[in-house]
């Protein structure tokens, strides 16, 4: 399997590149009145309207110096899942979604042995396991418990 | 150069300035990012072969196109910044060594115009003026004294034709000695201004008036004889005294190399110079332009400059000085011209020499030269005789020869078969002085302006601080910005790339390595030019180093320059006659002469709040400024540092001085540097001590006008914020300082410990942190000048990168 890493706030987590569909810059967001507060809006990815996820405050951490723009990672979409990700029961949602994380780092490729579950005092409810690379450890974030915790989960999760 | 050149200024890889390490350097770079293109021609090929859709291929295509996109931008990116890096470096070496180039003229200047009030505050000297009226009168006198006494003798001759009773000589046995004596009769100058021939005309007159004893009726001749021996001893007199007065001025004023008084037929009466006193005395400058210019001098600030190839007085190269002594007693007749031969080879070594790198044999470093022309173009001082000659035309483009006076030029010459850059600056006078329209040219090996900064690591700042520094010009910073921003680009097409291609299974295998490529060419291309980024950065701390040494170097040597005056200028006040008559006999007319010789002395010397003079018992007898003396009555200085030390002074050539403090001769206990020398009775150059001269310079006025001058300014000459300059007494206390919010008067700034422990002359640069505030500090300790030894202090100028 491969990982795609990324960093918040110095620390490393990571994502099942399956579930990435495209890595860009920082784009003009629209607020979204009385929306979560985690959430920061909405983007305009060549015409495809996108939820921006702020990973910063789903982490609790403080908000980044307004210097430092960012990274985006557009989300895939349920119907354009691969056989293979769907095999391995990723999982997605219907709308585009995307997570704004202060910059991300590389591709991962690893056994599914690596992965670790994640260490008892973890308390974040969308953290999967941990990955050793090396002598690095990334957290690994379930995309479907971290949206879960966002939106309405019977009406947007699907198997 | 750098500005006619800089429309053209864009980087080209066969421009004979880039280094070879850049070379190699672009090289790379290059290479990599043409690499890209065939890479992504693979990478759309391959995108032709896997794809199973029309959306596939376009994706991949459109993925290889965008990286295209960027490989393109870096390469313009690379040769913006080697431009940026080029002109950088060239501007600010530009800017760094025109002020040096300036720095170096201006000490001339300044130095010239003290030697300006000088010649005229010695050319007022009483005992000149006297002197010059006595040998006018009695040399018109001599003329005829000398040719009557050619009568006379013919007349005593003829008398010795009849043998008396009395003598048995006859004429025939005087005749020798008449006519040994008459010989001299057409030797008048001669026999008053050179002691050998006058001691043996005296002995000839002697012998002569022994024999004419014995003779009858001679007396009218023998006092005949008298006289001129009388009015000629008188002379020789006139002649030592003012010599001796002129001698002492010249020892405490090392910078000449003689000092001349001439009647105004340009007859030499007096001179300093020991050695070439019987070489000189008697000789005529009639028609020398020093001396005609000085004749026609007016009033009595008038002067004249007049650089010599050869004078009968020396036949070294000199610049003199020179200006009429009058007499004040009738109407300002001009009674004799004084020339003062300024050591313009010494004092251009001194400058020359200096603010230029040095080899460890203390030589100047290979390919610097610094040298001085005047406004012909013809060399008046050389850092190198043998390559530069004194003397000749300059060989310098066209650009350094039809300067400005202020103004500066830069270009690239080939000096001596090397690839050098030149640097010029014209004088523009300093404060009322004009300057002589000369201009200094300094020449820098252009391989060293443009080396790599082999060593990026200087202590205390790190890479990323120093990048944000204000020291960082914008449009670096924009371009590191620019850089990063790019590197992260090509990082996210190659990631896209990598999961796009993962997605594609086993069909996208082929992929994988063609984003690999790409990721790593975009990391190596973009990490080489984070690391010449870095490397301009370094390059730039470095040359703001270099600048704020060169200017704690200006800031030390000015004051040092500055003290040297004051240290001369005490040893012979402290030998005039008005001070040292007051002080034997203080009448209340001699006292208040003295008051007035002392004002008349600050007048000219502005940079002394007063002078005051202290008999034997420590009390202020009188001052220049009075009023500026809390209790005049009163005023006791027994135990005052400057006054005790000045007691123990054991001769002429010793001076006292009281560092700067506060002192009780000032209302508001105001600080001052104090300089003072003993008085002697007679003027005399040792014995007993009758008093103490003390001058309290101008501290506070005078060091803060220098501490600003040597603030640093940015490329529009003006004053950089936040910058501050101090100086230190030995014991690393301030003692002025430009900005006392940040550096306060009195206070031990913690310096790091090279910029304390350095030696005399030695300078020295780097970080020094502040209360939070990061700063880059140049430092230069006094090394004196000439024999003037400093009191130990230093400079330092902090510049903040914030």
């Amino acid at each position: 399997m491969q990982i795609s890493t990324f960093n918040i706030r110095n620390e490393a987590f990571a994502i099942h590149s399956l579930l990435v569909e495209e890595y860009f810059r920082p784009l003009p967001i629209t607020k979204v009145p009385g929306a979560d507060p985690r959430i920061d809006g909405l983007v305009n990815i060549r015409g495809r309207t996108a939820v921006v996820v702020n990973m910063r405050r789903c982490f609790e951490v403080p908000a980044r110096e307004s210097t430092a723009h960012g990274e985006m990672i557009l989300l895939e979409t349920t119907h354009r899942l691969v056989k293979e990700a769907l095999e391995s029961r990723l999982y997605a949602f219907d709308e585009p979604i995307v997570l704004n994380v202060d910059s991300v780092s590389q591709i991962h490729h690893l056994l599914d042995e690596e992965i670790h579950p994640s260490p008892p005092h973890v308390s974040q409810p969308f953290v999967d396991g941990v990955i050793r690379v090396q002598d690095k450890y990334f957290t690994l974030i379930s995309i479907q418990k971290l949206i879960a915790s966002l939106l309405q989960p019977e009406a947007q999760v699907r198997t | 150069m750098i500005i006619e050149q800089k429309s053209e200024n864009k980087f080209s890889i066969f421009n004979s300035l880039i280094t070879n390490d850049h070379r190699e350097f672009y090289e790379k770079i290059i290479n990599e990012l043409i690499g890209v293109s065939p890479i992504c021609n693979q990478g759309k090929c391959t995108a032709a072969a896997i794809s199973e859709t029309a959306t596939e291929q376009e994706q991949i295509t459109d993925l290889m196109e965008r990286v295209e996109t960027f490989a393109a931008e870096l390469h313009d990116g690379t040769k913006n910044l080697f431009d940026q890096f080029y002109a950088a470096k060239e501007e600010f070496c530009r800017s760094i060594y025109c002020t040096t180039a300036y720095i170096k003229i201006n000490l001339i200047d300044r130095t010239l115009l003290e030697r300006t009030c000088d010649v005229m505050s010695w050319a007022a000297e009483t005992v000149f003026v006297e002197t010059l009226e006595r040998i006018n009168k009695i040399s018109r006198a001599l003329d005829k004294q000398l040719f009557e006494m050619g009568e006379y003798l013919d007349a005593s001759k003829a008398a010795f034709e009849v043998p008396t009773l009395e003598t048995n000589w006859t004429m025939k046995d005087i005749s020798q000695y008449v006519d040994d004596v008459r010989s001299y009769q057409s030797r008048k100058l001669e026999l008053m201004l050179q002691s050998e021939v006058y001691q043996s005309f005296k002995q000839k007159v002697d012998s002569l008036a022994e024999q004419l004893g014995k003779g009858k009726s001679q007396e009218a001749t023998l006092a005949m004889l008298q006289k001129v021996i009388k009015n000629l001893e008188e002379v020789h007199q006139l002649v030592a005294q003012s010599c001796s007065r002129l001698e002492d001025i010249g020892s405490s004023y090392t910078l000449y190399r003689d000092l001349i008084i001439t009647t105004t037929d340009g007859i030499v009466v007096a001179n300093a110079n020991s050695k070439r006193r019987a070489d000189v005395l008697g000789r005529s400058v009639a028609d020398e332009t020093w001396f005609t210019r000085a004749k026609d001098t007016g009033d009595t600030n008038e002067y004249a400059i007049e650089k010599t190839n050869r004078s009968i007085i020396d036949s070294e190269n000199s610049l003199v000085f020179s200006t009429s002594i009058k007499s004040a007693s009738k109407n300002d007749q001009v009674v004799g011209v004084m020339g003062a031969f300024f050591d313009l080879a010494e004092e251009a070594r001194i400058i020359l020499q200096d603010y230029m790198p040095k080899t460890e044999d203390g030589d100047t470093a290979e390919g610097w030269y610094s040298f001085f022309t005047d406004c012909e173009g013809k060399v008046v001082g050389s850092s190198d005789p043998n390559i530069i000659e004194v003397g000749d035309y300059a060989h310098l483009p066209r650009g350094h020869r039809k300067l400005t006076p202020g103004g500066n030029i830069s270009s690239y010459a080939s000096i001596e078969g090397k690839d050098s850059s030149v640097f010029s600056a014209m004088s523009d006078g300093y404060l009322d002085y004009a300057g002589l329209g000369w201009s200094s040219h300094l020449i820098v090996p252009s391989n060293e302006i443009f080396a790599s900064e082999s060593n990026c690591q200087i202590n205390g700042i790190s890479p990323d601080e120093l990048m944000r520094s204000r020291l960082i010009p914008e449009i670096n910073k924009d371009t590191y910005v620019k850089v990063q921003d790019d590197k992260q680009s090509i990082k996210l097409i190659s990631l896209n790339g990598i999961v796009f291609a993962s997605k594609l299974g086993k069909r996208g295998v082929a992929l994988g390595p063609v984003f690999e490529r790409i990721t790593e060419t975009g990391d190596f291309a973009t990490a080489k030019m984070e690391e010449l980024l870095r490397e301009m950065a370094y390059g730039e701390l470095r040359l703001n180093l270099q600048t704020l040494e060169t200017f704690s170097k200006q800031a030390i040597d000015l004051i040092d320059r500055n003290l040297f005056e004051r240290s001369a200028a005490i040893r012979w006040w402290a030998t005039d006659k008005c001070l040292w008559q007051a002080l034997v006999d203080p009448t209340d007319e001699n006292v208040q002469a003295a008051g007035r010789r002392l004002r008349d002395i600050n007048g000219s010397y502005s940079m002394y709040r007063n002078l005051v003079i202290a008999n034997r018992m420590g009390r202020v007898i009188t001052a220049s400024n009075p009023e500026l003396i809390p209790d005049m009555k009163e005023a006791r200085v027994a135990d005052h540092a400057w006054f005790t030390k000045s007691m123990r002074c054991k001769n002429f050539g010793e001076y006292a001085v009281q560092d700067v403090g506060e002192s009780e001769l000032e209302r508001g206990s105001r600080r001052s540097l104090i300089y003072s020398g003993a008085v002697r009775a007679n003027g005399a150059r040792d014995g007993e001590i009758v008093g103490v001269l003390g001058s309290l310079f101008d501290w506070v006025t005078e060091s803060g006008k220098i501490l600003k001058t040597c603030l640093p300014k940015d490329r529009n000459g003006k004053r950089i914020q936040g910058c501050v300059a101090f100086y230190a007494n030995r014991n690393f206390e301030v003692i002025e300082t430009s900005d006392p919010q940040i550096i306060p008067l009195g206070a031990t700034p913690e310096l790091p410990a090279e910029h304390r422990e350095l030696a005399a002359g030695q300078s020295a640069s780097g970080v020094f942190r502040l209360c939070d505030h990061i700063y880059i500090m140049g430092s230069s300790r006094s090394k004196g000048y000439r024999e003037y030894q400093g009191l130990g202090w230093s400079a330092h100028i902090l510049r903040p990168l914030f």
